[in-house]
């Protein structure tokens, strides 16, 4: 339907001028006559002018109470940002930093290989970190590449080392009359020794 | 509010006023929550703008010239916020999924007019009101507005024109088909029993 005005009958345009008293007397009381020659269009006339009758009797409606209140707050908190607002805002940026600088600790400690060590080429599906706080003789730290760490008492010494699995496997085999008993990998609980089983190495 | 009574007042608004600016509030809240609750049809959504409203006009009040009157310049507010709503509902592809019929009758927005005083009269009235909402409601946004501007806000052509920016005869043009609409819609809605 066409917003043009030229597109309206006149007897359309009539209906809205005559509500709107936009025709002269002469042309109101043509229009009043032939409403009265014609029931149908009387009939469609009636309708509309009790629609608009019913429109302007509606008026504007009662806003909410809550309306001023809630203006109002907003406003006062709008006020409240805008003057006293805090000027130190959480350092995103240092944050991503830091996440960032996570991911290559990571990335560096579980995708590159350690350093040197007893570690063979061909053999390399899974590292194991072991931490000895135990007397474990020199003998056994040159055969396994232990790394002493700490020697706070003559018989107690901490070592470091990280082997393959089978490495460890033998270490902890050779340890064994050190320990309480056999051992497992990786999960040993002996308050002895600790071990981390790291990501294999790729 | 005389012209130049309306200057006075818009100079207390512009020095940030807060007395001038709750008065503005007072004045002008029904008018705008009328006018939103009719092109929004629910009450929450109407007040939630009408808050935008009138904050806005708060932060701009300084780029009102005094062209036209405080009143258009609101209604054009609301008007550009309504729009831009409804914008973005067809944007995010966002469906407005209320109960005209649970809109009105949630609504405590009782029109300001007198109340006609026996119940069948009440009744009556009530059944016509909703048929106006639910009607209004399916009318198309453009002839929606020119019908809820001139008919129930009951504002002048020539504001019309200065709110809208719209020809004299498209308003007119527009405003006549609005009302054979809503005059059918309502006819088959009393008919049809579709409100008992």
């Amino acid at each position: 339907m066409s917003d043009n005005p030229q597109e309206l009958s006149p007897a359309e345009e009539r209906f809205r001028a005559y509500l709107d008293k936009e025709l002269s007397a002469t042309e109101r009381a043509e229009f009043e006559a032939e409403l009265e020659a014609n029931p149908e269009l009387k009939q469609e006339f009636e309708l509309y002018r009790s629609t608009v009758e019913l429109l302007h009797q509606v008026g504007p409606l009662q806003a909410p109470d809550t309306l001023l209140p809630n203006i109002q707050k907003r406003l006062a908190g709008r006020h409240m940002r805008e003057n006293y607002g805090p000027t130190i805002r959480f350092p995103y940026e240092v944050l991503a930093f830091v996440v960032l600088l996570g991911c290559v600790f990571y990335l560096y400690t579980t995708q590159l290989p350690v350093g040197p060590g007893p570690i063979s080429q061909k053999e390399r599906p899974q590292l194991v970190e072991i931490e000895l706080v135990r007397p474990t003789g020199e003998a056994l730290e040159e055969e396994f590449g232990l790394q002493v760490l700490k020697t706070d008492r003559p018989f107690e010494r901490t070592v470091y080392a990280t082997f393959t699995k089978s490495e460890a496997q033998r270490l902890l085999i050779a340890l064994e009359p050190l320990l309480a008993g056999p051992q497992k990998l990786p999960n040993s609980k002996s308050r002895a020794f600790s071990m981390v089983l790291t990501s294999p190495l790729k | 509010m005389s012209r130049e009574e309306e200057k006075e007042f818009v100079q207390r608004l512009k020095a940030g006023d807060e007395k001038a600016f709750k008065d503005l509030v007072l004045q002008y809240q029904n008018r705008v929550f009328s006018y939103l609750f009719r092109m929004l049809g629910n009450p929450e959504e109407a007040e939630e703008v009408a808050q935008e409203v009138f904050i806005a006009a708060f932060r701009f009040i300084h780029g009102f010239r005094g062209e036209g009157s405080l009143y258009t310049w609101l209604l054009r507010i609301a008007s550009n916020m309504y729009k831009n709503r409804i914008r973005y509902y067809v944007r995010r592809k966002r469906s407005r999924e209320f109960s005209i019929d649970d809109s009105y009758e949630r609504a405590d927005y009782r029109p300001i007019g007198e109340r006609p005083e026996s119940p069948e009269a009440l009744v009556a009235g009530k059944q016509a009101e909703i048929a106006l909402h639910k009607g209004i409601a399916m009318l198309s946004d453009d002839f929606k507005e020119v019908l809820v501007l001139r008919d129930i806000d009951l504002m002048t052509y020539l504001d019309i024109q200065e709110l809208t920016g719209l020809a004299e005869g498209t308003i007119k043009s527009r405003l006549h088909r609005a009302r054979s609409q809503l005059a059918r819609i309502m006819r088959d809605m009393l008919e049809g029993g579709q409100l008992s």
